[in-house]
């Protein structure tokens, strides 16, 4: 029994508050100051890691390691940058990342939002039980069944591309995703979903209209977890994909691990360009997730 | 009544049909391959050859001690989910409880958070071998400024599972993400409630939010659990290098890792799969476990239960 | 790709053409054939081996190798995986582990049958003990470059402390205590004090006197010089003898001293080569691949040999496995280019540092001698003596060569050797425990000879 308005037109808004309320709700809602140093703290020490990183990929092989560890560099220099992104076609790596990331995003997304749906807000003999089977999917490291799946794309021939990469996205995307979404979906109010039914709308249409743009700060975190997951991603393709020109940036980077020698230098140096996409997209999800989308029930 | 009747069967069509996708998925990506593990269990099979049927001969040498590093691989997982999974909710719903007040520069805190997790693993674990290393280490080297004792971190089997379920909390920004999208869509009117009761913050949390929220803690526990069990990067490069996988005296020789050195170091995959069927099983208990007692303490807006 | 199909029926007798006309290399009338070649490295690696591979792609004129590209680390994954689908490549690296077990399936071709039939190549063009074989008539693959150990060391953390060099030649070798003390008189802590001084910090130390690695190169390349070996003669369990045990407990004993960092720690630092170029250690027990990287970087350094224990000194031959895959369908084109890889092809990867040749014609002749051997940055003067003098009078195979089952009994060994290194247990304690239970996976040598 939650105060709704219902969304019009898929969007929702936003109360505007009485304008006394206004100001009493800015002078409460304003944090305390002592949540301040323990989250510069906190932030300065998650952070402290990715500087790290930066400061390698300014340095030599050499100077990695010092007998008195400096914050700063010594001898900074962005060769390092030029050289490591030079020495193999990371621009290729990057487009290859791209592709395969955006079409794994898109079919996650549809797919696992889709069934999603089916498990928690449509009743159907057996849901449960099907639910519980498709959950064991989750609980499988990619190698047990990285050699079956391997010998499969072989037999159709699709091995050295990205369809075995891609194609499991658009089956259900992962039952992490389908499992989070269920979890939200489940705790929306079902009123609107019913008063749709029985106005005669298709369940197509409720999925699409009404379910979904309520759902927009779940889809853009699963989005966003799906991207990095499939950006960061370096088993699968290293076991599908042969050929350099087919590289994702991941394998890519792991081209400067030899056997008896690794360039730490450039590959820090790799690994900092490749984290710039990421960081844009989360920035660009941060932004969307947090403007105020506020969940609303139906009156009565 | 027809219409009702007819309404059923509708919703229920709809049902099977907008799962179509998971349940072909499974069928094609999960139930094949582990019909091969399970099959591949019970064989000798190391890839040159013909698998040769043995039947339990594998989870003999197992549950015998005839290869000692089974049991210490079991233990070290154990140690480490039971020790990581706490640590990291606890630690990524406070943060996410702070994120989610009206902090000035809100959106560079949670950035500064979730960094950790946009890192590649692997490049984050080479990075954080560093930042540990006893000897030369930034963090050791800290810790002797402030006149304590230095502690031998990965190096050591005492230490070793401490370090990377640290690097585990450091790497919670998932969770927190999702636990902020879950406390955005707590509805504020319920807050207000509390405030007109004269409640304080401590009534809100207790009362509205963690209630509301319970579901989605629910999720991060189960799946947390689930991940915990699989590590397999970390340990891998912190801990193991060309020849030996595992860690000081096999402490860190965490399950999955134990499976790939079966497969692709001993080329034994008859014995890895016998390994990964009983990963499958365990993970399997718990949840069913999870999701009995699941009922008596998630609390569902809709009013449907699981 | 269709071609690739129908391609092994007309490509045999058009080959058995070619084999008749010997030396031209030219063939109009051949059709095209291309062959995988799988291998790992570091960038520059990858540079010299595909530059190769389209040389010898170039001179043959027909044959096209498309080299694979497999980071190292999950080489075993990538490999075990393809060749359960069927798809191997026809010539590549192997880790040493993986093909030990896949030779006794009969996957690799024999190097030994092939040199008997080459029209150009003999066994006796190559270094010995650089075969890795499982029979005296079987070699199932080759060292894909001789690497050997040597004493690497900082010459400005000599010349800080006053101290006189590593000695370059065999006979030359330091005793071991010789060793430990120069060792202690390199380990500086952060006050400026060494190990023979009083009031010197362990806890603080800024240099150390000597490093090595905790896999089984540096501690097995003591034992056999002290006459031990991983397993005896009749194939039991060797590491519980006298010679052995005294050989492990040294390298220890270096720990306790404070001279050389516990490796499980010093596991975390990137590399020796970084550790001796920062001064983080003045002296590095190491392979002489690091040429590459303390080459590339202009370090002061040189190479000394390793000092001695109870007899003379030595050093053991290492290195990863170059096989020819018998399902190949195109075995002569691989051996061919496995050949070239073997001697001419490799030539830039001499000359950086990072491989030594296993031909011999390399080592004897001036000519070629003079365009790999230096003296230039990754081969300072200490590397005739230290490391071409050892290699080719005074090594042996590592243990990997002649162990059957080496990954298991190695994984096995390292786990229990931990304590070890961390001063809870002897040498000798931890072998006599692992005894019992390392012996049922004990398969025996392979014969060499």
């Amino acid at each position: 029994m939650t105060a709704v308005t219902a969304p019009v037109n898929g969007e929702s808004r936003q109360r505007a508050p009485a304008p006394a309320a206004r100001v009493r709700r800015r002078r409460r809602d304003r944090a305390s100051w002592f949540v301040y140093p323990p989250l510069v703290l906190l932030a300065g020490i998650f952070l402290f890691p990715f500087y790290w990183m930066v400061k390698t990929s300014l340095l030599d092989l050499g100077s990695i390691f010092e007998p008195v560890p400096s914050l700063i560099p010594r001898n900074p220099s962005l060769q390092n940058f030029v050289t490591a992104l030079t020495t193999f076609p990371f621009g290729r790596f990057f487009l290859n990342s791209l592709l395969v990331s955006s079409l794994t995003v898109v079919g996650t997304l549809l797919t696992a939002s889709m069934c999603a749906f089916s498990f928690s807000r449509l009743r159907w003999r057996w849901r449960n039980r099907v639910f519980s089977v498709v959950l064991t999917g989750m609980m499988l490291p990619f190698f047990v069944v990285m050699i079956p799946q391997f010998i499969m794309w072989r037999r159709l021939g699709l091995t050295d591309g990205f369809t075995p990469l891609v194609a499991p996205a658009w089956f259900g995307g992962g039952v992490f995703n389908i499992f989070l979404l269920r979890q939200f979906f489940l705790g929306v109010p079902r009123d609107l979903d019913e008063a749709a039914i029985l106005e005669g709308a298709s369940y197509l249409r409720v999925f699409f209209q009404i379910l979904l743009p309520l759902s927009k700060p779940v889809l853009i975190v699963v989005g966003l977890l799906t991207f990095l997951a499939s950006w960061n991603d370096y088993l699968a393709p290293l076991i599908f994909i042969t050929s350099e020109e087919k590289y994702t940036l991941m394998l890519g980077l792991n081209m400067f691990i030899g056997g008896y020698t690794a360039q730490w230098n450039y590959l820090m140096a790799a690994t900092c360009a490749i984290v710039l996409p990421s960081l844009v997209i989360f920035l660009v999800a941060q932004k969307y997730l947090m403007e105020g989308i506020v969940m609303t029930g139906m009156k009565g | 009544m027809n219409g009702f009747g007819s309404a059923r069967r509708r919703e229920a069509a709809a049902g099977w049909l907008f799962a179509m996708p998971v349940i072909l998925g499974w069928v094609i990506f999960v139930a094949g391959p582990v019909l091969v593990t399970v099959f591949l269990a019970l064989t000798d099979y190391n890839v040159g050859g013909t698998p040769r049927f043995v039947g339990a001969e594998n989870y003999r040498r197992f549950f015998t001690s005839a290869d000692p590093s089974f049991f210490a691989s079991v233990r070290a997982t154990a140690l480490y989910g039971l020790l990581s999974v706490p640590a990291c909710i606890a630690v990524s719903f406070l943060l996410a409880l702070l994120l989610n007040t009206k902090v000035r520069l809100r959106g560079l805190f949670r950035a500064a958070l979730f960094v950790p997790v946009i890192i590649p693993l692997a490049a984050s674990s080479v990075i954080w071998m560093w930042l540990f290393q006893p000897d030369f280490g930034v963090v050791n080297f800290v810790i002797r400024a402030l006149g304590m004792s230095a502690p031998q971190w990965l190096a050591s089997e005492r230490t070793v599972i401490p370090t990377m379920v640290l690097m585990n909390v450091w790497l919670s920004g998932n969770s927190i993400v999702i636990f902020l999208a879950a406390l955005q869509a707590v509805p504020r009117h319920l807050y207000e409630a509390v405030e007109v009761e004269g409640g304080n913050a401590w009534h809100k949390l207790v009362h509205i939010t963690l209630p509301m929220v319970s579901p989605t803690i629910f999720f991060v526990v189960v799946t947390g659990f689930i991940n915990a069990l699989q590590a397999f990067v970390q340990p891998a490069i912190m801990t193991s290098d060309a020849y030996h996988a595992g860690g000081p005296n096999n402490a860190s020789l965490l399950y999955v890792l134990f499976i790939y050195r079966e497969a692709f170091r001993f080329s034994k995959l008859g014995s890895a799969s016998a390994a990964a069927v009983l990963l499958f099983a365990v993970i399997a208990a718990l949840t069913w476990f999870f999701f009995r007692f699941s009922r008596s303490f998630v609390y569902y807006e809709a009013g449907e239960r699981t | 790709m269709q071609t690739r199909m129908r391609l092994p029926a007309l490509v045999i007798p058009l080959l058995l053409v070619g084999i008749v006309h010997p030396g031209t290399g030219r063939a109009a009338n051949k059709e095209p054939v291309t062959i995988k070649y799988a291998y790992w490295g570091s960038p520059q690696e990858k540079l010299a081996v595909e530059k190769a591979c389209a040389e010898f792609s170039k001179k043959s004129g027909y044959v096209t190798v498309v080299p694979v590209y497999i980071p190292e680390q999950d080489y075993d994954a990538k490999v075990t995986a393809m060749a359960a689908a069927g798809d191997t490549p026809d010539a590549g690296y192997c880790t040493a582990q993986l093909a030990s077990i896949w030779s006794g399936q009969g996957k690799f071709v024999n190097w030994f049958e092939m040199l008997a039939k080459d029209p150009d190549l003999k066994k006796t063009d190559f270094v010995d003990g650089i075969w890795f074989q499982n029979s005296p008539d079987n070699a199932y693959g080759i060292s894909t470059a001789v690497e050997a150990f040597g004493l690497f060391y900082n010459k400005a953390a000599f010349k800080d402390a006053g101290l006189k060099e590593p000695p370059s030649r065999f006979d030359q070798a330091w005793t071991w205590d010789e060793f430990v003390k120069t060792a202690q008189l390199l380990t500086i802590d952060r006050n400026g004090k060494n190990a023979t001084q009083p009031g010197f910090d362990p806890t603080a130390i800024k240099q150390f006197g000597v490093t090595f690695e905790k896999w089984w190169g540096p501690w097995s390349v003591h034992v056999l010089n002290n006459g031990g070996d991983f397993l005896t003669p009749d194939g039991k369990f060797g590491l519980t003898d006298p010679a052995a045990t005294k050989a492990i407990q040294r390298l220890a004993d270096l720990i306790k001293l404070h001279v050389a960092p516990n490796p499980i720690q010093f596991k975390a630092i990137p590399s020796q080569a970084a550790a001796i170029q920062a001064r983080l250690a003045a002296m590095s027990m190491h392979g002489q691949w690091i040429n590459l990287d303390l080459g590339a970087a202009k370090a002061n350094y040189d190479i000394g040999v390793l000092p001695r224990m109870d007899r003379n000194t030595g050093t053991i031959l290492i290195s990863g496995v170059s096989v020819i895959f018998k399902d190949s369908k195109h075995p002569a084109e691989a051996w061919a280019l496995s050949k070239y890889l073997a001697s001419d092809g490799a030539l830039p990867l001499y000359q950086n540092g990072l491989w030594m040749p296993t031909m011999k014609k390399f080592y004897t002749d001036p000519a070629l001698l003079a365009k790999w051997a230096g003296p230039d940055a990754a081969h300072p003067p200490g590397f005739k003596g230290a490391m071409m003098d050892m290699v080719l009078n005074h090594s042996r195979p590592s243990i990997t060569y002649y162990v059957k089952n080496f990954g298991k009994l190695d994984s096995m060994v390292s786990a229990a050797l931990d304590p070890v290194w961390q001063g809870e247990q002897t040498a000798e304690q931890a072998m006599k425990e692992l005894e019992p239970k390392i012996t049922p996976e004990i398969q025996g040598r392979y014969q060499l000879k």
